[in-house]
């Protein structure tokens, strides 16, 4: 069998692994390493890449940073960090009809900043935001709508763990996509915030306004969330300005957490160990998920399948753009079967050639990789976000949710094609700062 | 208290115990930046330490993560027939240990390796080859925890044949503790 054949086979072997329940990540490495032996015939080789890949990625000092952010995530949970955030949007926006809703999206937004995952972020703020809004008679398609889709900007507002996977994986730095994230990101919420209002103009019942809060109290009640305000800060302003290296910042932003958490009488000794025994099994995960990719990567690379398509797309006669349309509607549907991460770990060796050969910025595509990954945590039937407020409400349907989504999912949609259509909008400020 | 149960105990200890360790670290990082910033003279060999801590951070989080079985799998298939869905749980489990006992035993290697050629850090010279033997005792407790969820899985199909009505319950007991979905809090 011609190399590039074991290579189709090999792939073919992967999807019907995935498929029937072999963990992603192990069936990365497994199937890679099966075909690695069938194009070298060399099976200590094979044996050995399971060391080397382990010790690659336990040594990689750029992934690390997953764990900070991962535990300062679950200790800004804890120390009730998104509730502050929450409150000051409300103060500030909650009189117009669907305040809520729309502190709501700022919430995500300033939740997103500390704790870099979609999943905790709707999860967090689910916990706040809905009995809110639930009080106040807001249409439930509307509340849980908001929460799913305002929980996928804890991906897209820096700092991102899957930006981080993406960077490590192409080898570009995280600082620079964390620096593209920020107008995308900005943008997202500035049209999740117009869906909320232009929903509500066509169909007023579904939300009613609160009441005006007075200037004063807005001050007091900004002041009093100083502390999630000057984490985002110090950390951020700190990676950003190269105070600290991405690592240090986020263990600078780690301690802070904490520190926050303590001094607040909202982490005890069993909420701490609940937090890290929680943390363990995501970062596990997520290091047997890019250990997989690696090993499976070099099976690939022997195949000569990722160059062959690559060359093999650019030789079409069709428009780049049109090709990165095709990739991004390929993404979306591979979104309806599969974990939207796993799938980009697994789609990276194929795409980045293709992308990097058709002259794009792999920065760019690193932010609308992103974007689309949100698209398919808020999309039937694998929308993992909608599973998350599903699971901490059991009686709301998950046509509810679903319907709720749409005017986002339109939103979020418009938001990729204006970042792909103007690429500037990501590389604009990492560009500058370079 | 059962063999198994002490096991994830102490797959839970480690993970606890492992990112713990990475709170101390972040601690020793922001000694290290004062020191740098404010009085020009940084931790010696910092960088060093902060290396090996981080080693056995990630290392510890494996055993725990097997023992509450969080790692991403799509579970469609399975879905069709409830005993398809068992068996499909038992080769997925069983791949699953023999990744684990491949990745086991080559980090053993690797530590031998480090061990006979003295390998140490590059500031402060520390050696390495403890830490290696930590990472690796880590993932030896990974297969404990990995059997004891492939037996559970055979189990679980055995059940499933005596007693096929309670099948599903058997199955969301004892196999799949954790939902699998989606990834837990990662993206």
């Amino acid at each position: 069998m011609a190399p590039i054949e074991v290579g189709l086979v090999g792939l073919a072997c992967l999807i019907a692994a995935i498929l029937l329940h072999v963990p992603v990540g192990i069936a990365m490495a497994a199937v890679g390493a099966a075909g690695y032996v069938m194009l070298t015939g060399n099976l200590s080789g094979m044996v050995s890449l399971f060391g080397t890949e382990t010790v690659n990625m336990l040594t990689n000092q750029d992934f690390a940073v997953v764990m900070f952010f991962l535990l300062m995530g679950g200790f800004a949970g804890a120390a009730g960090i998104s509730a502050d955030i929450y409150r000051v949007a409300n103060t500030w926006i909650g009189h117009y009809r669907g305040g809520l809703s729309m502190a709501t999206i700022l919430g995500c937004a300033g939740f997103g900043a500390i704790a870099g995952s979609s999943i905790a972020t709707a999860a967090t703020m689910a916990k706040i935001a809905l009995p809110e809004m639930e009080k106040r008679n807001y249409a439930l398609s509307l509340c849980t709508g908001t929460l799913a889709a305002g929980g996928t900007l804890g991906s897209l507002i820096p700092p991102s763990i899957i930006m981080v996977i993406y960077a490590v994986q192409v080898e570009q730095f995280v600082i620079d996509l964390f620096l593209a994230a920020i107008i995308p990101g900005l943008l997202s919420v500035a049209l999740f915030v117009l869906a909320i209002r232009v929903q509500l103009m066509i169909a007023p019942h579904l939300a009613g306004a609160g009441e005006r809060i007075a200037w004063r109290a807005r001050m007091r009640e900004t002041g009093r969330a100083w502390a999630p305000i000057g984490i985002i800060v110090v950390v951020m302003g700190g990676i950003y300005s190269g105070f600290f290296t991405v690592n240090e910042g986020a263990a600078v932003g780690l301690v802070l957490t904490l520190i926050f958490a303590v001094a607040r009488k909202s982490l005890t000794r069993a909420t701490f160990t609940e937090t890290l025994f929680g943390s363990a099994g995501s970062i596990a995960m997520l290091y047997m998920i890019v250990i997989g990719a690696n090993i499976f990567g070099y099976f690939l690379t022997l195949s000569h399948m990722p160059s062959e398509v690559a060359t093999w797309v650019q030789g079409l006669d069709i428009p780049p753009l049109a090709i990165i349309f095709i990739i991004i509607a390929m993404y979306v549907l591979l979104g309806c079967v599969f974990d939207a991460l796993a799938g980009m770990v697994l789609t990276l060796p194929f795409v980045v050639p293709i992308i990097s050969g058709l002259g794009y910025d792999l920065v760019w595509w690193g932010i609308v990789n992103v974007m689309v990954i949100e698209i398919g945590m808020i999309t039937p039937p694998v929308g993992i976000n909608v599973f998350v407020i599903k699971g901490l409400r059991q009686d709301i349907p998950l046509g509810t949710i679903f319907r709720g989504i749409t005017p986002f999912l339109i939103a979020n949609v418009f938001a990729l094609l204006l970042v792909v259509l103007f690429p500037q909008l990501a590389t604009w400020l990492p560009d500058l700062l370079r | 208290m059962t063999l198994l149960a002490n096991i994830r105990r102490l797959a839970q200890f480690a993970a606890t115990i492992g990112l713990a360790a990475l709170v101390v670290l972040s601690i020793m990082t922001m000694v290290d930046i004062a020191g740098r910033e404010l009085f020009g003279t940084p931790v010696t060999g910092f960088s060093d330490i902060s290396d090996l801590i981080i080693v056995i951070a990630a290392a510890a989080c494996f055993p725990a993560s097997l023992a509450t079985n969080q790692h991403v799998s799509v579970r469609f298939a399975g879905m069709a027939h409830w005993r398809l869905g068992a068996v499909l749980d038992f080769l997925g489990h069983g791949i699953m240990l023999a990744v684990f006992v491949l990745i086991a035993w080559q980090l053993w290697v690797y530590t031998i390796d480090v061990y006979t050629s003295g390998q140490t850090t590059w500031l402060i010279y520390i050696p390495v080859w403890p830490v290696w033997v930590l990472t690796t005792a880590l993932f030896v407790l990974c297969i404990p925890v990995q059997l004891a969820l492939v037996i559970a899985a055979a189990r679980d199909i055995r059940l499933s044949a005596q007693n096929p009505a309670g099948m599903n319950d058997a199955a969301a007991t004892s196999v799949h503790p954790e939902n699998k979905e989606g990834p837990d809090g990662t993206d």
